[in-house]
């Protein structure tokens, strides 16, 4: 089993960069829905980042940690944000919302994207009180 | 610190028929402003009813560039515009338009010429021409 923890400042540099990082990963641990893969944790980060713009101040430590862990049949991912300000609701909310619901709508299809893209998404509570989102997915 | 930062290329030209707009690159969080703020601006210019994008070398696209097209057409509900995307061999893409349902939306196919035969099949030329 591997695993990686990634913490670097949440703007959009960052999301190339994760991008990389997940594509690389993937390739190197042969998994099978690559692009599906990259694309959910894209949306990770393009939450966290908005989070930390609209919820942390210029100076404050405004940082997103993303954590990957490779296992024999599946990769979990956790990312978590110095706004800790996932929206649990929202999460909840989109368990029942389909896209279909969203057509017409210019925000709040990122959740939904992920949800069917990996095997799972969820909320996970972290040790030190924060919230990270976790996805699941089948190598 | 500066990486590599994501790019994208729009093209614009206008047929007999239809308006061509051409996608290159990626279509994301970071490039998807400036994009909107240059369709906008082709849209303004815009005479023909029907969109033709190419984006068979959209390379990469994410929630934030699937509303761009979202906005783009709520400009235009009143115009009675039509939306066709040639996606080409381009699976990733048209498998993501797939997934958001964007199907219900708007017209996929596979080359230009399909999209040619489709606007043929709708009567588009006749009501053109007159």
């Amino acid at each position: 089993m591997y695993e990686m923890v990634l913490r670097c400042p949440a703007n959009a540099e960052a999301i190339e960069f994760c991008d990389l990082f997940i594509d690389s990963l993937s390739s190197f641990f042969a998994v099978l829905d690559r692009p599906a893969l990259v694309l959910s944790v894209h949306e990770a980060i393009i939450n966290s980042i908005e989070a930390v713009r609209k919820l942390c101040r210029e100076h404050d430590d405004n940082t997103l940690t993303l954590f990957v862990r490779v296992g024999k049949e599946e990769v979990t991912i956790f990312v978590s944000d110095s706004a800790n300000s996932l929206p649990v609701q929202a999460i909840e909310n989109r368990r029942t919302k389909q896209l279909e619901d969203v057509l017409l709508e210019e925000s709040g299809r990122g959740l939904l994207l992920m949800r069917e893209l990996m095997d799972d998404i969820w909320v996970e509570p972290l040790e030190n009180g924060t919230y990270a989102l976790g996805m699941k997915m089948r190598r | 610190m500066k990486g590599n930062m994501p790019t994208i290329r729009i093209e614009a030209t206008s047929t007999t028929f239809y308006e061509k707009i051409s996608l290159k690159g990626k279509l994301v969080y970071s490039t998807q402003q400036a994009a909107k703020q240059t369709l906008i601006e082709i849209f303004k210019r815009a005479t023909k009813d029907v969109y033709l994008w190419d984006v068979s070398e959209l390379t990469f696209m994410d929630s934030t560039g699937l509303s761009v097209f979202v906005y783009l057409l709520k400009q235009e509900t009143d115009k009675q515009k039509t939306f066709i995307f040639v996606v080409s061999d381009n699976e990733t893409i048209e498998k993501l338009f797939t997934i958001a349902k964007f199907d219900k939306l708007f017209v996929f196919v596979k080359t230009e010429r399909d999209a040619v035969r489709w606007l043929s099949r709708q009567q588009y030329f006749e009501t053109v021409n007159g």
